[in-house]
């Protein structure tokens, strides 16, 4: 059975091979095994006196089958290339494709899947003349395995013209740059690596906010110096540093480490990028890892994280684990609170303020609705988290901010908005009648009203939900349910927690001036932050839906008015049943009025690219594609703005940061292609993108140099960080291509 | 700093299991195994001899090459001669590459003309996994007290041709010899080389 498959494959392979014909000068001929077809080529059409070329051994691999890195890990064997030069020339060292992991059993190799381009340098003296040739040749082994494992090997041989001027041969070039895309970048930072008892411990500090961000694996170059399958832990010290612990492999002797090479990768898949390490041996013990929050968290465990016990790792990885959760809610906490700061929270405050002059002088009610207020805060947080842990445990592509990706509930939060405005104006009462306003709300009654702001406050909030809570959010999706659900505990306790504070000041009480008839102008003047807060959701739905949708949700808004209008004529007219009458008859206009509003979906022609397009001064972005992003690098590189309409700190950082003259200037005079990701409306390829940077929601920018990995730029956002990466990354390009 | 927090704490549940590598000069894990013949035999058994265990699949190139030098062969009669034990184990899970039942693995070696002591069958890879067990060929050298005082490869030639092993170190030997004589054992523990012991899931 496996012959037969074999065969067929060398036959289907024998046929592909016939049917291009090698190349000649540039490559040799194709070299068909049982599991792979390979090929040695020359990235020039000639070879220059003194001059260098690229040969690139390029095999196609049976699906399934995979070939091994140079750092085969637990099992398999590295290429074998012997060469047989002319004299004088030589070639330098082999780079080797990415390394993936290939899970084998409990352990873990090091190899390539797919079509691997090996690429050599080959260097001619200089004493060469035009017009002769060279023979190059080169016999090659490799171990090839599926589950079961091949040695395989195959010799090549080219023969070249010296030339004077040698052309590039785009085709061959073409075939190595996954290769050389792939290679790692160099680690800007420091590095050096202590030797534990139990392996060794890099500590790594970086330049450009390089972070070890989950997934991430150290791939050593040697054999054996580390197991490939242990666990690798990280964690951070006290000063910035970061610690990654490996566990030593066979190989491994503390006393007598020296240096530790080898390639770090950090994400996975398109965003996956790989730093060259190369640490030197440091003396003595690696820094312990620390609490890696600050003092905030220091009563919620970090006692356990900063005795984390060097040479530890199992033991020491659980405790590291409580403390690295508590830092994380610490910060969700803190980023929740951060949030009150944040424009879209605004209207809230002014409802609150509004409820608190009317009821400041009884301190027991006070305190009451702040509690009633947070519960409202954190049911909605948690009603909205747990919805969207569900909908991607279920499958789907969501991150957070995507009930914002729903027209019906934008249109929702704009016309919710809308009616508090009309409310705070003074259009109608809630929960009592005009006629014994604060002896309405010393009731139970009011805590309905709390309840319900505290509601609204996460609806409104949600659109400046971003850069302090971009961490705790996008763990929250890839973290154990219970994890999640905590984080947006944490988060609404935050953001409810100035407002309990306050609550629960009896200083407060003393300052606020006495009631009387300015509190209902006070109300009505803190309507109009309300309305804006509407106007805003009006202006995210008309980016999704388009003309007539606005059209139906600004009717809704009328005839919302009118409904709320009704109500109030009836609590006015201070008679019961007349009151009841006109009560129900806006309830069934209100209803009228609101329900098209879900029947709105996002239209294609609305084209929500208004949003993404608009706003960058004179520079016009594409549209994200992922696929193009390869292509469009090689110039200047791309910048990728992962963005919504809906996210006001995108809209603010757009507008203020990319829209100026200076980035402008900077993009044009490096050739950087602007990218606009627009997550207005739900995008899976965008979520899929966001999540391989460790994010779960918007914003987001990163830059891809021409080569190496990319950028994720640190927010909040700042041009000199953008000026930064983009000159850094091509002055790095530039030196890696000089000869 | 937030989303170092982040990605630390995401680290810690990227973790998975890993078998653990028994240590040089600790008692070796304790095994019971049912041999080719049917009878089942233990560790504990067999103390007051060395023992070689040899982890092997007759479809990997690199026990094709052990055994079609005859070099294998030579290293299992030098160790039965000199009174030690020599078992073969074969971790290989139903279905896969180098499975064999008692009589075939029986027949397998008659063909060969290899003789170890005893040939365990080990489909569950029980034993495999608590020595950690990597490799066809991968090796353990286990005194006669019971400690283990070799782990790695058969030599220091990784590679699947014949020819690798003309002038090749046989640290399996070197091992015995050094254990049967009192001596230190160097090296002691080596990265075993070949294809990988195939575990059932």
């Amino acid at each position: 059975m496996f012959e037969r498959i074999a065969s067929a494959f060398a036959a289907v392979a024998g046929l592909a091979a016939m049917s291009i014909a090698p190349a000649h000068g540039q490559a040799s001929d194709r070299v068909v095994t049982d599991h792979a077809n390979s090929v040695l080529e020359l990235t020039m059409d000639g070879i220059a006196p003194g001059g260098s070329v690229d040969l690139v051994l390029r095999q196609k691999l049976q699906d399934g089958w995979h070939v091994y890195w140079r750092n085969p890990g637990d099992s398999g064997l590295p290429l074998e290339l012997s060469w047989e030069l002319p004299s004088g020339f030589t070639t330098g060292e082999t780079i080797y494709p990415a390394p993936h992991r290939i899970p084998v059993g409990p352990f873990v190799n090091y190899g390539h899947e797919g079509e691997p381009a090996f690429i050599t340098t080959l260097t001619a003296p200089a004493d060469v003349r035009p017009g002769d040739e060279v023979r190059i040749a080169l016999s090659a082994s490799w171990l090839i395995c599926e589950e079961t494992c091949v040695p395989e090997d195959g010799a090549f041989e080219i023969v070249a013209p010296i030339v004077d001027d040698p052309r590039p041969v785009p085709a061959v070039i073409a075939h190595a740059r996954k290769t050389r895309d792939e290679a790692p970048a160099p680690w800007s930072g420091s590095l050096a690596v202590h030797a534990e008892p139990d392996g060794p411990a890099l500590v790594l500090r970086s330049d450009d906010g390089v972070q070890l961000r989950e997934p991430f694996h150290f791939f050593a170059d040697a054999e054996g110096l580390t197991e490939p399958a242990a666990p690798q832990t990280a964690a951070r010290t006290s000063d910035e540093a970061e610690v990654l612990r490996l566990e030593g492999g066979v190989a491994y002797k503390p006393e007598a480490l020296r240096e530790l090479t080898g390639t770090l990768a950090i994400g996975e898949g398109a965003a996956r990028r790989d730093y060259r390490i190369v640490a030197a041996r440091a003396d003595g013990a690696a820094p312990a890892a620390a609490s890696a929050t600050p003092s905030s968290a220091a009563a919620s465990g970090s006692s356990a994280s900063s005795s984390f016990p060097p040479g530890e790792a199992s033991g020491g990885s659980a405790d590291m684990g409580v403390g690295g959760i508590a830092a994380l809610l610490a910060f969700a906490f803190v980023g929740g609170a951060i949030l009150n700061a944040m424009p879209c929270v605004f209207p809230i405050i002014f409802v609150k303020a509004a409820s608190l002059v009317s009821s400041a002088h009884d301190t027991a009610l006070v305190r009451r609705q702040g509690v009633v207020y947070a519960a409202g805060v954190v049911a909605t947080f948690v009603a909205l988290g747990g919805a969207l842990l569900a909908l991607r445990a279920g499958g789907e592509q969501l991150g957070w901010g995507f009930h914002l990706q729903s027209p019906a509930l934008v249109a929702m939060s704009a016309a919710l908005l809308f009616g508090v405005g009309l409310n705070l104006a003074g259009v109608f009462e809630v929960g009592s009648s005009l006629q014994n306003v604060g002896g309405g709300l010393a009731g139970r009654r009011g805590d309905a009203g709390a309840f319900f702001t505290g509601a609204l406050a996460v609806f409104v909030a949600a659109p400046c939900v971003g850069p302090f809570l971009s961490a705790p959010l996008g763990a929250a999706a890839f973290l154990p349910p219970v994890v999640g659900l905590l984080i947006f505990v944490a988060i609404a306790l935050g953001l409810a927690a100035p407002y309990v504070a306050i609550s629960f000041s009896p200083a407060l009480a003393r300052r606020l001036p006495r009631p009387g008839p300015w509190m209902s102008t006070f109300k009505q003047a803190m309507s109009f932050p309300v309305f804006a807060a509407s106007a805003y959701f009006i202006w995210v739905l008309s980016q999704q839906v388009g003309g007539e949708g606005l059209a139906i949700a600004l009717l809704g808004l009328v005839a919302l008015a009118f409904a709320a209008w009704l109500v109030g004529l009836g609590q006015r007219a201070g008679d019961e049943r007349s009151g009841r009458r006109m009560s129900i008859a806006a309830a069934v206009i209100a209803f009228v009025a609101v329900a098209p509003i879900f029947t709105l979906a996002p239209s294609p022609s609305a084209d929500g690219a208004l949003a993404a397009k608009g706003g960058y001064g004179e520079l016009t972005p594409v549209a994200f594609d992922p696929s193009a992003i390869a292509s469009a690098r090689a110039e200047g590189g791309v910048f990728v703005d992962f963005t919504a309409a809906w996210c006001v700190v995108c809209q603010f950082n757009k507008r203020t940061i990319l829209a100026r003259p200076a980035v402008r200037d900077l993009f044009r005079s490096h050739d950087v292609t602007l990218m606009a990701a627009d997550w207005t409306r739900r995008d899976p390829a965008i979520t899929t993108a966001l999540e391989a940077f460790g994010a779960n929601g918007v914003p987001l920018y990163v830059y891809y140099p021409p080569t190496g990995a990319p950028q994720v730029l640190p927010l909040p956002l700042s041009f000199r960080d953008i000026e930064s990466a983009i000159e850094n990354a091509q002055a790095r390009t530039v030196a890696a291509r000089r000869p | 700093m937030i989303i170092r927090a982040a990605a630390l704490s995401l680290a810690l549940f990227a973790t998975g299991p890993v078998a653990a590598q028994p240590a040089i000069g600790a008692p070796a894990p304790a095994f019971e195994g049912v041999t080719s013949a049917g009878a089942t035999i233990t560790l504990t058994d067999l103390a007051g001899k060395t023992v070689v265990l040899e982890w092997t699949n007759d479809g990997c190139p690199f026990v094709q090459k052990h055994y079609g030098s005859g070099n294998m062969q030579a290293a299992m009669d030098a160790v039965t001669g000199a009174d030690g034990v020599w078992i073969s184990v074969i971790s290989s899970t139903p279905g896969s590459q180098g499975h064999v039942d008692g009589p075939t693995a029986d027949a397998l070696n008659e063909e060969r003309g290899a003789a170890p002591t005893y040939v365990v069958l080990d489909p569950e890879g029980t034993i495999g996994r608590a020595y950690a067990a990597k490799t066809t060929p991968h090796m353990f050298v286990i005194d006669a007290d019971g400690v283990l005082r070799y782990d790695g490869a058969i030599d220091d030639r990784p590679s699947p041709a014949l020819d690798s092993l003309e002038g090749a170190q046989n640290y399996v030997l070197a091992a015995f010899g050094a254990v049967s004589a009192g001596a230190d054992v160097d090296p002691a523990r080596t990265k075993p080389y070949g294809c990988s012991v195939k575990y059932g899931s």
